[in-house]
């Protein structure tokens, strides 16, 4: 999984490495407005204040794949930028089968440093926060998320893309806290298409 | 512009730092993510205990099963529901619920099976008892206004006066009943032993309802919880076998650390200690006298996994190991003598 996953990313950044002379397409005050979905892999949780608990990954998250969808608007405040905000929705099953569900708002940054007219690499930095749910546990957490998407345009407005990357959430507890051994970080890795209507 | 957008990101980050709170969490929703154990697709009802031949029997919701066998040993039907089971040595009981399409009547009996783990398990019935109603696993029967317990496969009444059972719960060969005496209409808060012997632990009006009693110590003592609806906590209470019937329980100055929900209880008799399984904690307790109680809440090595599950009981193994049964993912092993060890899934 975790070779697939790093083969994946590396081809997409290659494929990139070619076409990266500087040519643009998008003029400031373009906009994009992006619906994506798919499916998310669990990566890892990290229990940064509890030795005991330490790193887990994978299979050992005890969570299941999950699936993700978002929506995102996006204006170009110069012709490589692009900043706007994204809403998500993410759910996966521990094995429990209990849901545990993400509910990410942010702050999006997307730079488009290859752009052809029919073909885009884009890579964003998302930063917010987002409403956890699992069982009968809620959590407000701060979010971070960094992914990369190569898209076709097929017209001059539409075009669809795939992205993947790391979605970081944290569950912070401070020293005063009766939970503070709990805090974590925990890394979702998701695979999705995305469709794009720019203008 | 990107002096404005860095100040956009410190600012976010600085918000999201001071508003991201725990709103409700027990524990922490990852930690409890990765502690969860797996949905084996059953309903647990109570592990029952192990043969001679090492394996181990459980009361699902829809029959008796032990380990290594797949279809059921008794099976529940819809005309005959399994409602009560034990393991005594060898030989198992069942308690059935059945229901007469002819006299439209629903009856509760008994049987003995003697080799559960024969091909065609044999089941004889077993005679006696009036207005059966529950089965404990350590061989005490309990009818609606009667008590009973198993004896070489003869159903034997205890003779205590007549009585309405509001609730009973069972910590190793004992049993708290909560009764109304029908003669004073007072609450009797009363220990059965599954040898026989009874005892009043309190005989007074008492408008508390019990959640838990565990057996602890080698001089019969217990402890009983309940929870104090005025500050939410789990207080403690404490009591002998074979003292005179009182109308007050001493209490402990200490309450259960963890609790959100008392789930269920044992006594770590190597280390003189009782174990609580709380919400998602499991806490440890060690008394050495009403004053000095100490609380401490674990939920890693022994706790790791099964501290987030719901548990349906949990009964001595051998040595110092228990078998702990959860409701949904079926039976795992504790060792006591090591509390850093993890618990092992029992296939």
């Amino acid at each position: 999984m975790k070779r697939i996953v790093l083969t994946l990313l590396l081809v997409l950044v290659l494929a990139a490495v070619p076409v990266f002379a500087r040519s643009t397409y998008y003029f400031t005050g373009d906009t994009l407005f992006c619906i994506r979905a798919g499916v998310t892999f669990p990566s890892f949780f990290s229990f940064y204040n509890n030795p005991e608990k330490g790193t887990v990954t994978f299979e050992d998250t005890h969570m299941t794949l999950g699936g993700t969808a978002s929506i995102a608007y996006q204006g170009f405040v110069n012709e490589q930028l692009a900043i706007g905000g994204q809403l998500e929705y993410a759910f996966n099953y521990s094995r429990a089968d209990i849901i545990m569900t993400t509910v990410p708002i942010t702050a999006k940054l997307t730079w488009i440093p290859v752009q052809t007219g029919t073909f885009d690499l884009a890579m964003s930095v998302n930063l917010g926060g987002a409403f956890i749910r699992y069982n009968n546990g809620k959590y407000f957490a701060p979010y971070a998320a960094v992914t990369i998407t190569p898209s076709f345009f097929v017209s001059d407005n539409w075009g669809l893309g795939i992205e993947t990357g790391l979605m970081a959430t944290a569950e912070i507890y401070l020293k005063n806290s009766n939970k503070y051994d709990q805090s974590a970080i925990a890394g979702l890795m998701p695979i999705t298409l995305v469709l794009t209507y720019r203008h | 512009m990107r002096k404005a957008v860095i100040t956009a990101i410190v600012l976010c980050a600085c918000v999201l730092a001071m508003i991201s709170c725990n709103l409700d969490a027990t524990i922490g929703i990852y930690s409890e993510v990765a502690s969860s154990t797996p949905n084996r697709n059953v309903t647990l009802i109570n592990y029952l205990g192990v043969n001679s031949a090492g394996n181990h029997f459980y009361q699902l919701d829809d029959g008796i099963y032990y380990t290594g066998r797949t279809s059921a040993v008794v099976k529940s039907t819809e005309k005959a529901r399994v409602i009560g089971s034990c393991l005594q040595g060898d030989v198992l009981y069942v308690m059935k619920e059945s229901f007469s399409e002819d006299t439209k009547a629903t009856t509760v009996t008994i049987s003995s099976i003697a080799d559960p783990t024969a091909a065609e398990p044999v089941e004889t019935l077993i005679p006696g008892g009036e207005n059966l109603r529950l089965m404990l696993t350590n061989g005490i029967v309990l009818g609606s206004s009667k008590a009973y317990y198993l004896d070489g496969g003869t159903l034997k009444d205890y003779g205590l006066d007549e009585f309405e059972l509001n609730y009973a719960y069972e910590s190793e060969n004992y049993a708290l009943l909560s009764m109304t005496d029908k003669a004073s209409s007072k609450q009797i808060i009363q220990v059965v032993c599954n040898d026989g012997y009874y005892d009043i632990l309190l005989q007074a009006e008492d408008t508390r309802t019990f959640c838990g009693f565990q057996n602890f110590g080698s001089d019969e003592s217990f402890l009983l919880f309940y929870k104090d609806s005025s500050n939410k906590s789990y207080v403690m209470l404490f009591s002998k076998y074979g003292s005179e019937p009182v109308t007050t329980l001493a209490e402990l100055k200490s309450s259960l650390a963890k609790a959100d929900t008392y789930n269920a209880s044992f006594c770590d008799y190597a280390n003189s200690t009782v174990i609580v399984k709380c919400t998602n904690y499991f806490d440890k307790i060690n008394i050495l006298d009403l004053d000095n109680v100490t609380v401490t809440p674990q939920n890693n090595g022994f706790a790791a996994d099964i501290c987030t599950a719901d548990i349906a009981n949990i009964r001595k193994y051998k040595d110092n190991k228990f078998i702990v049964g959860t409701v949904s993912s079926l039976l795992y092993q504790i060792d006591m003598d090591d509390y850093s060890k993890n618990p092992v899934p029992i296939d």
